[in-house]
């Protein structure tokens, strides 16, 4: 195989439209880099190899986020780490309600626990608080739109999510399919975040039905890969492995994945509006 | 709009005048003393977004039918404001005995 074939089958690496724009200025510049080329064929090959990696993941990062790769790493960090850092807060915040309300035994022994009795609303509107902070830093520049986004998140999870899992309840009523219940009232809580979240920065009908349906299938396959990766550690745990993967390693991949799968929609999102 | 050292360079390479690919990666070379490489990947993805940002146009082929590339006057404005900024780090660096006077 010549070096010209072996650079074409490299070439595919890269993301069709960027072929289709320069290819032919891609070979014909690595046909003269071979004819002027003065080294060991090791060290040739080196730079060729490393220079198709980091170029087509680059042009793969720019497709994948409408050419704002920047905006688009700030927003997958912004959701894993809002999302790491609204477990830490829901833990701090039963440890507070803890020390304020402890758990009391009635006389029949039965144990009353404030903090994990709390209506779902309150954990909603606290998780989605902290990541729509996190969310808002990274790409709305106005302090009054970023209040807004913060209020329109929390509200999306503090109603999403006693309605999902109403919802939830109603479709499992029927019983045998848990699961397909559960992450149908999953899939609500997903839209009804991604819906207000549109109202607050108004883009086109099209965006807005992207987004709400990418809110949607996000927090869906977030919360299940979160679960699936929980439950791998679920044999004998110790109290701190328990603390860690249940409010730090398990929200970070549900919001790992919400990051990775929401930042294509959001960076069209933000083209169509001026949030940036 | 900041650029990065490799970005800087290419732009260098242009302010020379329109050059096609291969003659950008030879100029930056040469500009560096072989210190710095430039693939081919790498310098078309960087081509795609200075022509995106208006930072550079496509002009005339030359005679062996090549795409050639020349800076805007944009691109000339913004490139010179980075070796502004630079000139004055080093001017700097020189005021606080790091670089010889």
């Amino acid at each position: 195989m010549t070096r010209h074939r072996i650079y074409e089958v490299l070439l595919r690496l890269y993301p069709r439209d960027f072929r289709r724009e320069y290819e032919g200025e891609l070979r014909t510049t690595f046909s003269q880099l071979c004819e002027s080329y003065r080294g060991g064929s090791g060290r040739f090959w080196w730079r060729i190899l490393s220079d198709v990696v980091r170029s087509s993941s680059r042009e793969h990062l720019d497709r994948w986020t409408s050419g704002q790769p920047e905006l688009g790493i700030r927003w997958f960090i912004a959701c894993a780490g809002g999302t790491a850092a609204s477990g830490l807060v829901i833990w701090l915040f039963m440890l507070a309600v803890e020390f304020f309300f402890p758990t009391r035994f009635d006389a029949d022994h039965v144990a009353r626990n404030v903090s994990r009795n709390l209506p779902t609303g309150v954990y909603g509107t606290i998780i989605a608080a902290v990541i729509g902070a996190a969310q808002a830093s990274v790409f709305i520049r106005s302090i009054r739109r970023r209040v807004v986004w913060i209020a329109a998140t929390a509200a999306g999870g503090g109603a999403g999510m006693p309605i999902g899992f109403m919802f939830a309840n109603w479709i499992g009523r029927p019983p045998g399919f848990p699961y397909v219940a559960y992450f149908s009232g999953v899939a609500l809580l997903g839209a009804l975040v991604g819906l207000l979240q549109t109202l607050v920065v108004r883009p086109g009908v099209r965006q807005a039905l992207g987004w709400i349906a990418w809110s949607s299938v996000a927090v869906v396959l977030g919360i299940a890969t979160g679960i699936a990766v929980s439950s791998l550690f679920r044999h004998r745990p110790s109290l701190f492995v328990l603390v860690l993967v249940g409010f730090v390693v398990m929200p970070g991949v549900i919001g790992t994945v919400i990051g990775a799968l929401t930042m294509r929609p959001l960076t069209r999102l933000a083209r169509g509006i001026a949030v940036e | 709009m900041e650029f990065s050292y490799l970005e800087f360079h290419v732009l260098l390479a242009l302010g020379e005048g329109p050059r096609h690919g291969y003659g950008i990666m030879q100029d930056v070379e040469s500009l560096t003393d072989g210190r710095l490489t430039l693939g081919p990947g790498t310098l078309y993805s960087m081509i795609k977004r200075f022509l995106r940002d208006g930072l550079i146009e496509e002009c005339e082929p030359d005679t062996e039918r090549r795409r050639c590339y020349r800076l805007t006057r944009k691109g000339r404005r913004l490139a010179r404001g980075q070796a502004e900024r630079l000139h004055a780090l080093v001017r700097h660096a020189r005021q606080r005995k790091m670089l010889p006077a």
